[in-house]
């Protein structure tokens, strides 16, 4: 790996409308609760750079920079149409459903469909349950179901609350990690 | 041919979705065939479809538009528009359905998503340059709230934007953007609009294939518009922006016309062309270098404090025939 290099990944937030994607981006990069967020219409692009020295992706030397690339999508289905034209380049997934919307999680199994459709090589992909600070309406057997189904790793599921911060930065370095040793390894 | 001035069409791939105008079917059908036939070859060309064209509006008098305006995306959603300022202005008090209107803005929004990532991504170590120029736009749009907001280090969010809002903006950042962000290196080229190239000059990636791309492109602007392009913007994610100078039978085409008329070898190849073409290109070309001399010039000047520019217009007819007699020398 060359000295001081800066590497770059693309990162695709899905899920339906209102689980709270949006707000957990800006939990991650800003690390507070934003309340009432507009709906995203079309996508919303944010970056984050993380240093070697960060020490959150042991495989970064110290003089070496992480660029991420958080591309959030529209939940709308409306919006759907124009997805295949920002999902190029993309080199991980999450997968979002709201804790107290048990539709949100059933409406995954299209995106992970629509998804795989435009993004033909194998992917990391997480699967999130936003909202975990309130109570959770759908069963434990449906969110495995979904995993055994849509074959996800059962180590990638997260839990996670904008809230009060529960596994935010948890899953994002997850996902950061897992594509940057895949990068790695090429 | 069309006899309004103002119209719109959207379309995705070949399906036209609304148009906008009086426009009969043959146009809408002309036109939507054309711009995928566009896309095509800009794409093979420049690695993508042609953005804008301006008309040469000297080329008729009786033009139905001075401009055309295009956004497509990913080879698959058209939005074309003749003289874009006053029809967007006209298409904001349509009563589009609903439907259409947040597909229109999801595709707008889409596309300046993707020009600023692109941007923020190929500018590492000078992140703020895209920021400057998307700012710029946005207070050229009117835009009255903090412009961070929207777009900053990194981050845009174009979500709160109406289409009118959008329309407009990407109007203001193509010509932004091909004026200080050209993404392309320095050539030209001199064709006949029938195909022969008299001159290639710089690194491009198929002359043969751009001088027919070219002369298909006159025919375009001639039996849709009956006018010729002025300048070409191809790209979405970057833009590359052309000029076209036109002769009765050639056409010199150029990219980065400040670097080009600054290198020797070129003005020594332009030199060098049969009398025919140097005849008849002579005009065009004057008439362009005057119009880029003095945009340079006139954007300089506003800079100006008042006393300095009336001292330098006193002193202009003299510096002026002193410029006048050493460039004769010359």
């Amino acid at each position: 790996m060359k000295s001081g290099a800066a590497y770059l990944i693309k990162i695709l937030v899905a899920g339906e409308s209102a689980v709270g994607k949006t707000t957990l981006i800006q939990r991650y990069l800003s690390n507070k609760f934003l309340v009432g967020t507009k709906s995203t219409i079309g996508i919303d692009f944010f970056t984050k750079k993380i240093s070697g020295t960060d020490e959150i992706i042991p495989e970064l030397n110290e003089n070496e920079f992480l660029h991420i690339q958080l591309w959030d999508a529209s939940g709308e289905e409306k919006f759907r149409e124009v997805l295949p034209l920002y999902s190029a380049g993309t080199q991980g997934v999450l997968l979002c459903f709201d804790s107290t919307r048990p539709e949100t999680l059933q409406k995954l199994y299209e995106w992970d469909e629509v998804l795989n459709s435009l993004i033909p090589d194998p992917i990391p992909k997480i699967l999130i349950q936003t909202k975990c600070d309130l109570d959770s309406r759908i069963e434990q057997e449906l969110i495995n179901d979904f995993i055994r189904e849509r074959k996800l790793n059962e180590a990638n599921f997260f839990l996670t609350s904008s809230k009060n911060g529960t596994n935010v930065q948890k899953t994002f370095n997850e996902i950061a990690k897992t594509i940057f040793i895949q990068l790695h390894e090429i | 041919m069309t006899s309004t001035s103002n119209w719109a069409i959207f379309a995705k791939e070949t399906e036209v979705m609304w148009h906008f105008g009086d426009l009969s079917q043959e146009f809408i059908d002309n036109t939507v065939n054309f711009l995928n036939g566009l896309d095509a070859m800009g794409t093979e060309l420049f690695g993508s479809g042609v953005a804008s064209i301006t008309l040469d509006q000297k080329s008729n008098q009786v033009i139905s538009a001075s401009e055309i305006f295009v956004v497509s995306l990913g080879s698959t959603f058209f939005f074309i528009a003749s003289d874009p300022l006053i029809t967007m202005r006209l298409i904001y008090h349509e009563n589009l359905p609903d439907i259409l209107e947040d597909q229109m803005r999801s595709i707008l929004i889409g596309q300046a998503t993707n020009l600023y990532a692109n941007l923020y991504t190929e500018s590492s170590g000078n992140e703020g340059q895209g920021d400057d120029l998307f700012w710029t736009a946005l207070y050229e749009i009117g835009y009255v709230k903090d412009v961070k907001n929207v777009v900053e280090k990194g981050r845009c969010s174009f979500s709160e934007f109406g289409l009118l809002d959008m329309m407009l903006l990407h109007y203001q950042l193509r010509k932004i953007f091909a004026e200080k962000y050209p993404k392309t290196e320095p050539w030209a080229i001199i064709a006949d609009e029938s195909g022969p190239i008299h001159l290639k000059f710089g690194k491009m990636t198929n002359a043969t294939s751009l001088a027919g791309y070219l002369s298909v492109l006159f025919m375009f602007c001639k039996e849709l518009f009956n006018s010729s392009p002025k300048s070409l913007v191809f790209g979405g994610d970057s833009l590359i922006p052309l000029e076209v100078l036109n002769g009765d039978d050639f056409f010199l085409s150029l990219t980065r016309w400040d670097t080009l008329f600054n290198d020797k070898n070129f003005l020594k190849n332009l030199n060098k062309l049969d009398r025919k073409i140097i005849d008849q290109l002579g005009f065009p070309i004057t008439q362009f270098l005057a119009e880029k001399l003095s945009a340079m010039m006139q954007k300089e000047l506003k800079n100006w404090s008042m006393n300095q520019l009336i001292t330098a217009y006193k002193k202009l007819p003299k510096y002026l025939e002193n410029l006048n007699k050493e460039s004769k020398k010359r």
